[in-house]
């Protein structure tokens, strides 16, 4: 079972039924996960429009390779791993493109978008709470992109997504102590570059 | 230094990964260092600022793209998907399609070693009369005379006195039958002792004009040639009809020794000269001794190195007689003679074999 589906329905029965061919249900397993991979996507990308193309392309291959899923891990997690590995892909094939890039949380534009994040709870609902989070959150995803890719990924999975240190070093291949020592770096990096607000 | 150490820790101490000794410690040098203790604090408004990201959604049109770019792939399995099973079902499968095949082939391959190991060494027959002991090969049997099992083609068709088949080279046809052999006034005649109890177990179901079948053939040792067996001479000039006796399916594939084995006690004082008496009484009864390999005519005279045991050929009605004429020369124990299981059927038709194994008392 898998609970990170924001729907409420049991993941693996998705699966199941994505595997006996049922329409509709591979609707549903991108219903479910699609605002967490695009949230990766999008801290890892800076990029609205990379972290969409990025996104698709991780439920495209998820697509035509659920059959091959064997469930050991966590569906969310499969995804996850399949979102760093083509972040980090695409971070790689950035030569001059740093300009190009738009930052996530910027400020509402005039026509009426859609805002960029959301207030967490009722507590802050109130206006001034959230001009707050906006700057803090806009504040957090530019240190994010100082970043280094392998720091940011492996700091979004940690802290951001509350993957363990065990599953992140499956998902990586790499040892436990290495995912420590990495994690560690990154968060006292970020503490660095955040300094001056906390 | 101290600090620099400290601050190496301060995630592990965070997430309560340390031992309780240096957990204990970093908190004891936070309390004292206001340094580390900016760092420890600084850290921990960072994750929880990480901790507090708000959620992000992700844009509708990405659930459009997604669905578009899947439904114009093929909906169903790719050909090539739908052929082969994913590997976790795969492989089990072909694992234990292999261990059946394994088990098949071996199992076909030790069934048939079974059916076609060799067949004993053909026995050779030192008749009476010298010179004999050619008669069962082959080229030097002028009217070869082969008996047919019922299932055969040609047996129905076989009339009395019906002579084998030649063809265009001279070569024997195998298939043929000799009707005359089954066909003689002793046919219906009573056989009693162990000839008979063989012969009725040998065919229970058949009526006994049907009963003189034997193999028309055998499998050289050799096992490439097809060398079909002839009556002894001597049993061909015999003016009494043979009695055939019936061999079961399993001799055609099988082929048992021939002969059983007859135990004979004797005093010690009659010992000597016992393997003589027998042959006279072989020879009596119209029957050879059977030469055993590596030993020739003159190692009968000498009785030396003659073996502990006389093979004798025997027509197949004289079985009677020869246990008789046996028991005026010893006992034959209790046991003597084994069960009605071992045939005593010949080497050609019409014949019986026996082993008579020499004990002294």
């Amino acid at each position: 079972m898998d609970p990170g589906g924001e729907n409420g329905r049991p993941v693996d029965l998705l699966l199941e039924a994505f595997r006996q061919g049922k329409p509709g249900a591979f609707d549903g397993i991108v219903r479910a996960h699609q605002d967490r991979v695009y949230a990766f996507c999008a801290r890892m990308l800076s990029d609205r429009e990379e972290a969409m193309d990025v996104a698709q392309e991780v439920f495209l291959s998820a697509y035509r390779n659920l059959d091959g899923f064997r469930e050991e891990a966590r569906l969310s997690t499969w995804l996850l791993k399949i979102a760093a590995n083509r972040c980090l892909n695409r971070i790689r094939q950035r030569t001059t493109r740093a300009s190009r890039e738009v930052r996530l949380f910027e400020p509402e534009t005039q026509d009426g978008d859609a805002p960029a994040f959301q207030p967490p709870g009722p507590e802050e609902i109130r206006p001034d709470r959230v001009v707050e989070n906006r700057e803090l959150g806009r504040i957090l995803a530019e240190a994010l992109a100082r970043l280094d890719p392998d720091s940011r990924w492996i700091l979004l999975l940690s802290d951001v997504e509350g993957f363990t240190n065990e599953e992140i070093a499956a998902m990586a291949e790499i040892p436990l102590g290495t995912v420590k020592s990495r994690i560690h770096r990154a968060r006292m990096t970020l503490r660095k570059i955040l300094a001056p607000v906390v | 230094m101290e600090c620099e150490r400290i601050q190496d820790l301060l995630s592990d101490y965070r997430d309560g990964s340390l031992p309780e000794s240096e957990s204990a410690a970093v908190s004891a040098h936070l309390r004292e260092c206001r340094k580390c203790a900016e760092v420890a604090d600084g850290l921990e408004n960072t994750l929880r600022l990480l901790r507090d990201l708000p959620p992000v959604q992700a844009p509708p049109e990405l659930l459009e793209r997604i669905l578009r770019e899947t439904a114009e792939e093929s909906p169903a399995k790719p050909l090539w998907k739908k052929l082969f099973l994913p590997a976790h079902v795969k492989i089990p499968i072909e694992a234990a399609a292999a261990i059946l095949l394994f088990l098949l082939v071996y199992g076909v391959q030790k069934k048939e070693t079974t059916a076609v190991a060799p067949p004993p060494p053909a026995p050779r027959l030192e008749a009476a009369a010298p010179g004999a002991d050619k008669a069962i090969r082959p080229e030097s049997t002028p009217a070869r005379e082969t008996m047919a099992p019922p299932r055969t083609a040609a047996a129905p068709k076989a009339g009395p006195g019906r002579r084998v088949a030649k063809r265009g080279d001279g070569e024997p046809d195998v298939r043929g039958t000799v009707e005359a052999n089954r066909s003689g006034p002793q046919r219906g005649a009573p056989v009693s002792g162990p000839m008979a109890a063989a012969s009725s177990h040998a065919a229970p179901s058949q009526p006994q004009s049907a009963l003189p079948v034997v193999p028309v053939q055998r499998a050289s040792t050799s096992a490439e040639r097809i060398e079909p067996v002839s009556p002894p001479a001597e049993n061909a000039g015999m003016g009494a009809p043979q009695r055939l006796l019936a061999a079961p399916p399993s001799r055609l594939l099988r082929p048992l020794p021939y002969g059983r084995e007859v135990t004979l006690e004797v005093a010690a004082a009659d010992r000597p000269g016992l393997e003589e008496r027998i042959a006279e009484v072989a020879r009596g009864l119209r029957g050879s001794i059977v030469r055993e390999p590596g030993t020739g005519p003159a190692d009968l005279a000498e009785k030396r190195p003659f073996p502990e045991a006389v093979r004798v050929q025997l027509p197949a009605d004289s079985a009677e007689r020869f246990f008789s004429e046996l028991r005026n020369l010893g006992t034959i124990p209790p046991g003597g003679v084994p069960g009605w299981t071992d045939l005593p059927a010949g080497p050609s038709p019409g014949t019986i074999l026996y082993t008579v194994r020499i004990r002294v008392r």
